[in-house]
């Protein structure tokens, strides 16, 4: 029997487009799926919907990918006519955009040869964004002694112009466009918002969304502040039989086991010692780094709190439980005297080791959290090997993105000391954790 | 476990469960497949409840083991009985060792943990693995080993097979992402806050006392905290159900400012939260937000 718009085929395909959008399926998955089919009324779509999202999808990061693969291959007739309906719409939406562009974007009457991905971008700016290049196109058109060869100096210019605003919507957190496809339902629509937020650069979180992240943080503080250790020791609870103890215990008894010892599995503290930097690069991480010192002061007693600009100023003392995350801030920010400023790390450094040297213990760990970007990043790097060696670990959250880390000289030497983690969202942040502390 | 998809529905219905498609696909695909089925979702909303519905619908007994950090296997599966044995040593001192040595390590010293009962079980029972991901990796590992075969190894005793094969349903509040393995041996379900609609008619079938006005006002007010309150705990459906039985014991048949700002506690838990309702809209803004849907 050919294997064409068979169940199988069918499945196989939309299988194949939803490993395609991301979304990890084994072949055991695929065969619960088939047999899942054979189960339930395929005539009723709810049903049919319900059997392939319970055996293909376990995570609601793919519900998504899910939703729009499902809505291209198990469309209704209906309901395919009005996608075709609403992709022609689009495309003409698209060519019209198009065609605008290329009669706004003109240099002394004739079209400057920019590609369709351009010209697209262009029409989809703001209208002061393309005032502001027509303006440009039409004082360069009037110009002294400007001629038609000035055509390809123009292009090149225009399209400067239009990666300046692409890297600036870019940096400003614009969202990419969603697929068109699917749509999430309402009650879908709380995870999507949850997921967005661990996936967004920190420096992009706006203020609705903090309480979010500081609950996020909380949860993984809670997690790090109670991390079970893989050894057994002596125990009240009874846990399970000591053996060693046990024995050593009823010696007296003249070797009648007659007390039991128990072990149980302790739980480990970590001693964490955060090194902050909130100097004037960093100002767009602030609430990143006052969420997280918060969060995880709330859920870790072993915590020393530091932040530094020029100077080092130890922080602890603010973030005592008991106290509102909004005061909490207003306190650091107003009374701290290195805030904003600029960095000198090698400074904080040696005043870190020299001041509070007693902290720095082979149990502690030191999280830097910092974007790497000082002066003196030689005095930075001595200081930093001292560190490395006085402390149990010491690990970097860098907020820079990691692909930009080899343009700064002071990032490519910090890393040869110590392992530097990319973190500016809470997925990173998650990742890094689970990685160093609860892996 | 023979039982049809409405059969399931209604059985479900019958013992206060209200459920819609999705969940009644998902829980009678994991009973013909016999597969476990791992539900998630926020605390409250009632993941625990299937199994325990379940169990009714099935007429068969219902086994928790409740997880928490640093369950091991020892209070998962099976432990020997360690004083009882002692004791067997200190009375029996001539016997032959190794006669004594299998006595000891027989079925009579081994105390049944939940997994070992569930699978020594004559009738196949529901087997509920609250809050797995409250276990760590290396539990879940050792876990999914046991649901692939529902077999485990005993080295005094040797394998031991399970006789029928239970209906397993583990609960996740995801503290934490579970191992790909796990899932993967799963069927999934995610349970989300019901809609108003849905929250109204499982009051109505929990809490008969409270009234379709009251029920309609409580569920009003429940989704209008849910979606426009920032929290650091979102009121579930276990604290609607107790707002409503606290409301039907004070007789109220309908909502007021008053009995709100009384009441609200129970369906905020959290200092912070009633701090954030009472700046944000207070009782009585609550109240007119409630009218409003009323109409």
């Amino acid at each position: 029997m050919p294997l064409e718009h068979t169940v199988e085929d069918t499945l196989t395909r939309f299988v194949h487009d939803l490993r395609h959008r991301g979304v990890r399926i084994s072949t055991a998955e695929v065969l619960d799926a088939l047999s899942a089919l054979q189960q339930v009324p395929v005539l009723q779509k709810e049903a049919f919907r319900a059997a392939l999202k319970a055996t293909l999808i376990k995570d609601m990061n793919a519900l998504q990918a899910f939703q729009n693969a499902f809505a291209v291959h198990f469309a209704t007739p209906e309901e395919h006519l009005a996608r075709e309906v609403k992709a022609a719409e689009a495309e003409a939406a698209r060519a019209q955009m198009i065609q605008q562009a290329e009669e706004e974007l003109t240099f002394q009457g004739e079209t400057l040869g920019l590609s369709a991905q351009e010209k697209e971008f262009y029409a989809g700016l703001q209208e002061h964004q393309r005032q502001r290049i027509r303006e440009f196109l039409q004082k360069t058109s009037e110009g002294k002694n400007v001629d038609a060869g000035f055509m390809p100096m123009v292009e090149s210019l225009v399209r400067g112009h239009l990666e300046y605003w692409r890297r600036k919507l870019e940096n400003n957190g614009r969202e990419p466009d969603g697929e068109g496809e699917g749509g999430m339902s309402g009650t879908d629509g709380g995870i999507r918002d949850e997921l967005k937020i661990l996936y967004t650069d920190m420096k992009n979180i706006n203020e609705r969304d903090l309480p979010r992240v500081a609950r996020i943080i909380r949860k993984l503080a809670r997690r790090l502040a109670t991390r079970m250790s893989r050894r057994y020791r002596h125990s009240p609870r009874m846990a399970r039989v000591d053996l060693r103890r046990t024995i050593r215990q009823n010696i007296t008894k003249g070797g009648t086991l007659f007390y039991l010892k128990y072990k149980a599995r302790r739980r480990i503290k970590p001693r964490l010692i955060l090194f902050c930097d909130v100097s004037g690069s960093m100002s767009k991480y602030t609430n990143f780094v006052l969420q997280f010192t918060y969060g995880l002061a709330r859920g870790i007693r072993q915590i020393e709190s530091f932040v530094f600009g020029e100077e080092l100023e130890r922080v602890t003392a603010y973030f005592r439980p008991g106290k509102q995350f909004s005061e909490v801030a207003g306190d650091v920010v107003t009374n701290s005297r290195v805030w904003g400023e600029g960095t000198n790390m090698g400074r904080a450094l040696a005043c870190l080791r020299e001041r509070y040297g007693k902290m720095l213990n082979d149990k502690a760990v030191v999280l830097v959290v910092s974007d790497g970007k000082t002066v003196a990043p030689e005095q930075a790097l001595v200081e930093l090997e001292q560190l490395r060696r006085m402390v149990k670990k010491v690990i970097w959250l860098n907020t820079l993105p990691r692909k930009e880390w080899d343009r700064y000289r002071a990032i490519r030497l910090f890393r040869q000391q110590v392992a530097m983690v990319e973190c500016n969202t809470i997925n990173n942040l998650e990742q890094v954790l689970r990685r160093h502390f609860l892996g | 476990m023979l039982i049809g998809m409405e059969e399931l529905r209604q059985g479900m219905e019958a013992h206060g469960y209200i459920c819609d498609d999705e969940i009644v696909v998902t829980v009678y695909l994991a009973l013909r497949l016999q597969k476990p089925l791992l539900v998630s979702g926020a605390p409250g909303v009632g993941k625990t409840e299937i199994a325990k519905v379940l169990s009714k619908v099935l007429d068969t007994e219902l086994i928790r083991l409740q997880c928490y950090e640093g369950l091991d296997e020892n209070k998962a599966l099976y432990e020997w009985n360690y004083q009882r044995q002692l004791l067997k040593i200190q009375m029996a001192r001539d016997v032959d060792v190794s006669q004594l040595e299998r006595d000891i390590f027989s079925r009579e010293y081994l105390l049944e943990r939940p997994l070992l009962k569930a699978i020594q079980a004559e009738r196949p029972p529901v087997l509920l693995i609250d809050e797995i991901d409250k276990t760590d990796e290396e539990f879940e590992a050792f876990l999914f080993e046991v649901l692939s075969d529902f077999q485990v190894s005993i080295p005094e005793l040797g394998t031991l097979v399970a006789r029928q094969i239970p209906v397993v349903v583990l609960t996740s509040n995801g503290e934490r992402e579970l191992s790909d393995g796990l899932k993967r041996r799963c069927i999934f379900l995610h349970i989300d806050y019901p809609s108003r609609e849905k929250e109204v008619r499982i009051i109505r079938t929990r809490v008969p006392e409270a009234g379709e006005r009251l029920a309609r006002q409580i569920a009003a007010a429940v989704a209008f905290i849910r979606a426009n309150l920032d929290l650091n705990k979102q009121p579930a459906i276990a604290e609607t159900l107790d707002w409503a039985r606290a409301l039907a014991v004070l007789n109220a048949d309908r909502m007021s400012p008053d009995l709100i700002q009384k009441t609200i506690n129970l369906v905020l838990k959290d200092k912070e939260d009633l701090d954030t309702l009472a700046r944000e809209v207070g009782a009585e803004g609550l109240f007119q937000a409630v009218r409003q849907v009323e109409g």
